[in-house]
């Protein structure tokens, strides 16, 4: 038994840590990681693009018990007090911090990635879109700087104080994306989700992996001076300070794309009742969805004019503008993403495209029909009910008794769209005029 | 392995110097530094173990040269160091404790368990190789700290008031412990104990005034405090008696 143990401790695994030091933080790291990832994969449409911006994303959380743990270790083991860690000894400056970083790195890190394993066969079992490498080498080397940033607050606070300050600088540092945009340059993920169809712009990526690895060196040097005799700032390290500031304020003076469209990828179509439907090969599995889920409330708005020629996959568009003029053209564009819900989404924002935007009706997106409504929000509320019912009577359900088309017929609705659709879209018919209204 | 210090200089920035001219050579066995409260005994030891650069004069381990940082980088491998306070990291064992330093020295990570046991064994603390470093007494400690300090196997051995602070007994113990270092190394103790001196050291050196102004046996140190005392060479009045003999020294050109 001793012998076990005295292998487990000398093990290049552990060495020269306690192993429990370790095992501690990597178990609770992968307990994050599986419980962050768990829900994701029943989900549909999961892609490559998606994993590799999770990389990032779910890295959140563990970073910061990486850190804690590398202050802990730092703490610990580096205090020019102990026995074995007196300034002049051979190995302290370089060796013994390599070789902390390395096995708490390694262990959390390691933990982290195993965490992600689930969620990568889920992925792969889709085997959509490709990796796209710049989040996932951001994110990467995210992981090991902040880590090293945490081993040096360890170092710098001299004493378990670091351990907290390691777990708020690293915490707030992976929290700043939520706050503003800006900072995402300087983060381990996006403040949106990627899938197919994307990639993470180039710039961003480039910038955000060069800025890892500036803090990595500074950390790393920073760690190796003060370790070194004598313990004290220099003017030196007031230039590392400098350069990462100025690196990590840039992004707030110039703003970088967030994503890009990814080019490539083959579409598959098919076509029913005149309307041709497009998806990224990657959403293959969803084109019969769409289609059963789509064309019934098209069906049921009847219209044939004002149905859209193309629905089409989001994930195929090339540009914004082809988006964005999507309407002007007949197309009508689809955002299939990881997790969608199609029997949700699909009649919804079918009926969306079918029916106009509240903005027209100027009551800053209320609907309502009570006594006390304006004029125009009773109108936005013809819109809302309409939508609610294109969805709805689409597959044979029945809107509220109390919304504006209870108890309409669905030939009477057909009528009424052919002959009051140009105001309806201009947001002018009153809930008064619908002629099913008691 | 030989340490010399020749016309060695040595002053914190905007203070006086505190080593001076000082010449010195230690030898194989081991040698007691004696001298009053600021006299530069830690300083002379910092500069000893590469806690300190030299500035002036020169500092040789064996042939490696201190003001040279090739010098320093090499000389370190062969030094062992006990300060005079030291902590020890409470989680872990006393053999895994040593088993570190051994590492932090230069050994290599299999090497190290059987250097922690050689050097447990040599301080007679093998029996404890399992106890969590927290749990031991302070005589325990010291032989811990001796154990880290011996685990490479260093040539030179330089220990900081090796029995400050503890109780007789242990004191004992501990002076045991370090007489039988000095068989194959060269070992330098600084101690403002003249018992430390008088069961450990073969040879004794006494600083004052920036300079090693007494070098020689124990004995010899004896005759020359009996010089100035009619009293037992040991106890408070041999104490005073030292103190007189610093001060003497201390004045001298």
């Amino acid at each position: 038994m001793t012998t076990l143990r005295s292998r487990v401790k000398t093990s290049p695994l552990f060495w020269p840590l306690p192993p429990l030091l370790l095992l501690v933080p990597a178990g609770l790291i992968l307990a994050l990681t599986l419980a962050g990832t768990w829900s994701a994969l029943s989900w549909r449409a999961l892609d490559w693009v998606y994993l590799s911006g999770q990389v990032g994303a779910q890295a959140r959380l563990p970073v910061v018990v990486a850190a804690g743990a590398a202050a802990l270790v730092a703490a610990r083991f580096t205090r020019a007090s102990l026995v074995f860690a007196q300034p002049w000894q051979p190995r302290l400056e370089r060796d013994v911090p390599l070789r902390h970083a390395l096995v708490v790195t390694g262990w959390c890190l390691g933990a982290y990635l195993v965490g992600l394993i689930p969620l990568t066969v889920a992925v792969a079992a889709h085997d959509a879109g490709v990796v796209d490498p710049m989040p996932v080498l951001g994110a990467l080397a995210g992981f090991v700087a902040l880590t090293l940033l945490g081993y040096l607050c360890g170092i710098l606070a001299r004493g378990l104080f670091g351990v907290p300050v390691a777990i708020a600088t690293v915490f707030v540092l992976t929290a700043l994306p939520m706050v503003a945009d800006s900072w995402t340059a300087t983060s381990l993920q996006l403040p949106l989700v990627p899938f197919v169809g994307m990639r993470e712009s180039v710039l961003l990526g480039s910038y955000r992996l060069g800025f890892f690895l500036l803090l990595t060196t500074i950390a790393a040097w920073t760690i190796a001076r003060f370790l070194r005799v004598p313990r004290r700032f220099s003017a030196s390290h007031a230039m590392g300070a400098v350069a990462l500031a100025s690196v990590a304020f840039l992004p707030h003076l110039y703003t970088f794309p967030l994503v890009a469209y990814a080019q490539g990828g083959d579409e598959i179509c098919s076509e029913r009742d005149g309307i041709r439907y497009c998806v990224h090969e990657g959403h293959a599995e969803e084109l019969d969805p769409i289609i059963d889920l789509a064309a019934p409330v098209f069906a049921a708005y009847g219209r044939g004019d004002a149905v859209p020629d193309q629905v089409r996959d989001h994930a195929l568009a090339t540009e914004d503008r082809e988006v964005l003029d999507g309407p002007e053209h007949g197309v009508f564009w689809m955002r299939v993403h990881p997790g969608w819900d199609p029997y949700q989404q699909v009649p919804e924002d079918a009926a969306a495209w079918l029916v106009p935007d509240l903005f027209v009706c100027g009551s800053e997106g209320v609907a309502r029909m009570d006594r006390d409504a304006q004029a125009r929000e009773r109108r936005a509320a013809v819109i809302t009910g309409f939508q609610a019912w294109l969805a709805s009577r689409a597959f044979g359900g029945d809107t509220s008794e109390d919304g504006p088309f209870a108890g309409a017929d669905p030939d009477e609705v057909r009528a009424w769209i052919a002959r009051d659709g140009e105001r309806l879209a201009a947001c002018e018919v009153e809930p008064e005029e619908l002629p099913w209204w008691p | 392995m030989r340490v010399t210090l020749e016309g060695l200089d040595f002053g914190y920035r905007g203070r006086k110097k505190v080593l001076n001219d000082l010449n010195w050579t230690l030898e194989p066995g081991v040698t007691g530094l004696l001298g009053p409260n600021g006299a530069g005994k830690t300083t002379l030891l910092s500069l000893i173990v590469t806690l300190l650069p030299v500035r002036g004069g020169h500092l040789f381990i064996g042939e490696h040269d201190l003001s040279t940082t090739v010098g320093r980088s090499r000389a370190r491998r062969t030094l062992g160091f006990v300060p005079q306070r030291f902590s020890l990291a409470g989680e872990l064992t006393v053999a895994d404790t040593v088993a570190y330093a051994a590492w932090v020295h230069g050994l290599d990570r299999r090497e190290c368990g059987p250097a922690a046991l050689r050097a447990l064994e040599s301080v007679d603390l093998s029996a404890l190789a399992d106890r969590r470093t927290r749990t031991l007494s302070g005589g325990q400690r010291q032989r811990v700290g001796i154990a880290a300090a011996l685990a490479h196997d260093p040539r030179v051995l330089v220990l900081d008031e090796p029995t400050a602070g503890l109780d007789p007994g242990q004191r004992l113990r501990v002076r045991e412990v370090v007489a039988g270092l000095g068989e194959d190394r060269t070992v330098l103790v600084s101690t403002h104990l003249i018992e430390d001196v008088a069961h450990l050291c073969s040879r004794v050196g006494v600083l004052a005034g920036g300079r090693i102004e007494f070098h020689g046996t124990f004995p010899e140190l004896e005759a020359l405090i009996e010089d100035s005392t009619e009293g037992s060479p040991y106890g408070s009045e041999f104490e005073r008696a030292y103190d007189r003999l610093i001060e003497r020294v201390g004045e001298s050109p």
